[in-house]
C-alpha cells in the first residue's frame, strides 16, 4: 500500500489529495484493525513469531527447544503419539483454543493423526473446569517465610469433559479367550470405534473432616459404535478364519452400545511421601445382545523418594489431551530435579455376567500393552490374554538419571479368567521389564522398555503417550 | 645514564602495553558473556498496553522457576509502545515478566536460559479477563495488597463496596496480604 501511495506523487494536486486521503484512511483503518485483532488471529500470529525464534537457527542445541515448540505450542501444533500397540506411531496436527470466563476454564481441542499403515484417529474434546468464585483470605506471612505455591491438582474444581472420537486400527491380536489360550490360536482383526460421550469429576470438599482423602466422584456416559473387520494382509490368520461368535462373542455383529460408568477415587498422601491412589467403579454396557456390567478396583501405592510436592510426576488436570496445562496456566518446565518413586499396584476387574454376554472387543487384556497402551506382562505379545475378568499385581521403581530421563524397572504378575470364580493368585503369568523414560515438561511421555520372563520370549516396547504430559486423557477404548 | 633512561622508558612502555593487554584480556570474556533480550508486550487481542513495567529476575541455580522471591531484578528499557529491551545480561536463567501498574491485566512471564552473547526476542501477553473475588475479614474501602504469585507483581487495591477485590485473570494465580506488603516493593 505504501508503494502505491508513493506512486501518486507527481500527479495533479486535487487527484493526489484525494488519493492521499484514501491512503491515510486505509492506513488508519488497518491500524484500527490491527489494534482490534481477534484473539484467535493474535494467537496464530504469536505462534508464527515463536516458531522461527525457536527453530530459525539450525544448531544442535536448538533442536530440543524447536521440537518442544512444534509439539506443544498453541493454537496449532504437531500431534504425535503411539496408537494402540501393533498400529504404529501416529503423526498429525492438533488445534487447541483455551478461554476462561470468571467461573469456567474452557479448553477446546481438535486433533487427527495417521500412521503409514493406514491407521488413524480423529477427535474433538471440550474440557470445562468449574472455578466458582471463592472468598480470598488476607495472609500475614512472617518475614522470610516462603509462600506455598497453590496447586490446581489439590483444588476442589469440578471438571466436565465432552468428546467425540473415532479410531481405526488395522491390526489387533486375538489369541482366544482365557488364561490358557495358546500361541497357535493367534489371529488378527481390525476395528473402528467411535465414541461420543461426556464424563465429569466432582471433588468432594464439602466435609473438612475427610478433605485429607482428596475424595472425588466420577461419572461417564458414552455411546460406543464398534465395527470389527478381518485382516487378511498379515502372515497371521484373520480372526474369522479361526473363531466364531461362540468363541469370540460379538464377532458377527457389533451393536451400538450405551455405556455408563460411576466411581470414586481417593488420593491421600501421607507425610509428603506415601501416596495412596485408590479408584473403584462400575461400568454398565447396554446393547441389543451384549449387555453386561463390570466393576474395577485399582489400588496404586507410590512411595515418592524425594517428596510428593517436589518431585511427583505431572498428573492429568483439567485440559484436553493436546494441552499440557489447563487454560490460563503454563506448561510445566523441563525439570532437572531428581525424582524417584517405588510403587505397588493391584488391579482387579470382574464382569458380572457370563462371558458370552461380554463382546470380546470390550474385554480387558494382559500381555505387552493393552488397547489403551497400558503395559502389563510386557514380555508377552500385545493383547496376549483376553477375558472378562482380570487380576494384575505390579511393582515398579523409577528414578531420574539425567535431566528429564529416567530409568524404570517393573515386575508384573497377573491372570485373566473367563469365569469370575477362576480369578485368584494361582496360574499367575509373570514378566519383568526395564528401560528408559522421558518426561520433558509438557512433551508426551516416552518409554522404551525391554521385557523378559515367562515362557514366550522377550519383547521390546516403545511407547509415546497420545496426550501431552499434564493434559487430559482420551476416552478408554474398552 | 642514557641507557638507564632508555631502559626505564622501555619498562614503562612494556608496563603500559601489558596493562592494556591485561585490560583487553579481561574484557574479552565480559564482552562475550553479554546477551540481549527484546520483549514485546501486548494484550490477548494484540493491542499495546499502557503503563507496563517489564523486568528480568535472575533465577539462582537451585531456585525453582515458580519462586517469585529472591534473585536480582533489572528493568527493561522501553523501545516503543510495545517493545522493551535489555542488554548486558550474563549467562544464566532468567524470568522475564510484565505487569501494568494497577494489575488491570494479569501479568505474564517467561523463563529463559541465556547462553553467552545470545540475542532473544519473545512476546508476553497480558490477560484482560476481568475477575472479582470477595475478601473475607476486610471492610469495604480498606486497602489490601494484591500479589500475583508467579511474578510477585503487586498493587494496592481498595476493597469494593460489595466486599470484593477486582483484578484480571485466573483467581488462584493471586493472593492478598496486608497493605504493608505493597510498601516493600
Amino acid at each position: 500500500m505504501r508503494k502505491k501511495c508513493l506512486w501518486f506523487v507527481g500527479q495533479r494536486p486535487k487527484r493526489v489529495f484525494l488519493r492521499w486521503s484514501l491512503c491515510i484512511v486505509l492506513l488508519v483503518a488497518s491500524g484500527v484493525l490491527w489494534a482490534q485483532e481477534s484473539w484467535l488471529h493474535a494467537d496464530f500470529r504469536r505462534e508464527s513469531e515463536r516458531i522461527p525464534e525457536a527453530c530459525g537457527k539450525f544448531q544442535f542445541k536448538t533442536i530440543p527447544g524447536c521440537a518442544y515448540e512444534l509439539f506443544t505450542d498453541h493454537p496449532m501444533h504437531f500431534a504425535a503419539g503411539s496408537l494402540p500397540p501393533q498400529n504404529g506411531f501416529g503423526l498429525g496436527l492438533a488445534f487447541v483454543a483455551a478461554r476462561n470466563t470468571p467461573n469456567w476454564r474452557t479448553d477446546f481441542d481438535l486433533d487427527g493423526v495417521g500412521t503409514t499403515g493406514g491407521n488413524w484417529r480423529l477427535g474433538s474434546y471440550l474440557s470445562l473446569v468449574h472455578t466458582p468464585v471463592r472468598p480470598i483470605k488476607v495472609t500475614h506471612p512472617k518475614p522470610g517465610e516462603k509462600r506455598k505455591k497453590p496447586h490446581l491438582g489439590v483444588h476442589p474444581f469440578t471438571e466436565i469433559n465432552l468428546y467425540a472420537q473415532a479410531i481405526s486400527l488395522n491390526k489387533l491380536n486375538f489369541f482366544g479367550l482365557g488364561n490358557d489360550s495358546s500361541l497357535t490360536g493367534s489371529s488378527v482383526f481390525g476395528m473402528t470405534q467411535t465414541i461420543v460421550g461426556v464424563n465429569a469429576i466432582k471433588p468432594v470438599y464439602e466435609f473438612p473432616s475427610i478433605s485429607w482423602m482428596k475424595l472425588s466422584l466420577f461419572g461417564e456416559a458414552n455411546g460406543r459404535f464398534v465395527n470389527i473387520r478381518g485382516n487378511h494382509s498379515q502372515s497371521v490368520r484373520s480372526i474369522e478364519a479361526l473363531y466364531t461368535n461362540a468363541t469370540a462373542p460379538g464377532l458377527t455383529s457389533q451393536p451400538a452400545t450405551f455405556q455408563l460408568a460411576q466411581g470414586f477415587r481417593i488420593d491421600p498422601v501421607a507425610k509428603d511421601r506415601l501416596e495412596f491412589d485408590y479408584r473403584a467403579g462400575i461400568q454398565e454396557f447396554v446393547a441389543s445382545h451384549y449387555s453386561f456390567s463390570r466393576w474395577t478396583v485399582d489400588l496404586n501405592h507410590t512411595f515418592h523418594i524425594w517428596g510428593y510436592e517436589k518431585s511427583a510426576p505431572v498428573g492429568v488436570s483439567g485440559g484436553g489431551p493436546d494441552s499440557c496445562a489447563p487454560a490460563g496456566d503454563k506448561c510445566s518446565s523441563i525439570t532437572v530435579n531428581r525424582s524417584g518413586f517405588v510403587g505397588a499396584r493391584i488391579l482387579l476387574s470382574e464382569s458380572m455376567n457370563s462371558a458370552s454376554k461380554v463382546p470380546f472387543y470390550f474385554q480387558p487384556t494382559l500381555g505387552g500393552q493393552d488397547i489403551n497402551s497400558q503395559l502389563s506382562l510386557g514380555s508377552y505379545q500385545d493383547y496376549r490374554f483376553r477375558a472378562p475378568n482380570l487380576l494384575l499385581v505390579q511393582g515398579y521403581v523409577e528414578h531420574s538419571i539425567w535431566g528429564p530421563f529416567g530409568l524404570k524397572f517393573m515386575a508384573d504378575g497377573g491372570r485373566v479368567a473367563v469365569n469370575r470364580g477362576d480369578i485368584g493368585f494361582n496360574h499367575f503369568r509373570h514378566s519383568f521389564a526395564a528401560g528408559l523414560t522421558l518426561r520433558a515438561g509438557g512433551f508426551p511421555m516416552v518409554s522404551m522398555m525391554f521385557a523378559w520372563g515367562g515362557p514366550e520370549g522377550h519383547h521390546n516396547i516403545f511407547n509415546m503417550n497420545n496426550s501431552l504430559l499434564g493434559g487430559g486423557a482420551r476416552p478408554l477404548l474398552d | 645514564m642514557k641507557r638507564t633512561r632508555e631502559f626505564e622508558a622501555l619498562i614503562s612502555r612494556w608496563l603500559r602495553y601489558s596493562g592494556l593487554l591485561g585490560v583487553l584480556y579481561l574484557s574479552v570474556p565480559v564482552a562475550v558473556a553479554q546477551s540481549s533480550v527484546a520483549v514485546k508486550v501486548e494484550n490477548t487481542r494484540g493491542a499495546a498496553v499502557n503503563d507496563v513495567k517489564v523486568m528480568a529476575r535472575r533465577l539462582e541455580k537451585n531456585q525453582e522457576a515458580a519462586d517469585s522471591g529472591g534473585g536480582q531484578v533489572r528493568n527493561l528499557a522501553k523501545a516503543d509502545d510495545r517493545k522493551y529491551t535489555i542488554d548486558g545480561l550474563s549467562k544464566g536463567k532468567y524470568r522475564f515478566y510484565a505487569c501494568d501498574e494497577d494489575l488491570t491485566y494479569e501479568p505474564d512471564y517467561k523463563d529463559i536460559s541465556l547462553g553467552e552473547n545470545e540475542s532473544r526476542k519473545f512476546t508476553l501477553v497480558l490477560q484482560e479477563q476481568p475477575a472479582s473475588q470477595p475478601v473475607s475479614d476486610v471492610k469495604a474501602g480498606e486497602k489490601v495488597c494484591l500479589i500475583h504469585d508467579e511474578t510477585g507483581c503487586r498493587t494496592l487495591k481498595a476493597v469494593a463496596p460489595d466486599g470484593a477485590v477486582k483484578y484480571a485473570g485466573v483467581q488462584n494465580h493471586y493472593h492478598v496480604e496486608d497493605a504493608d506488603a505493597c510498601k516493600t516493593n
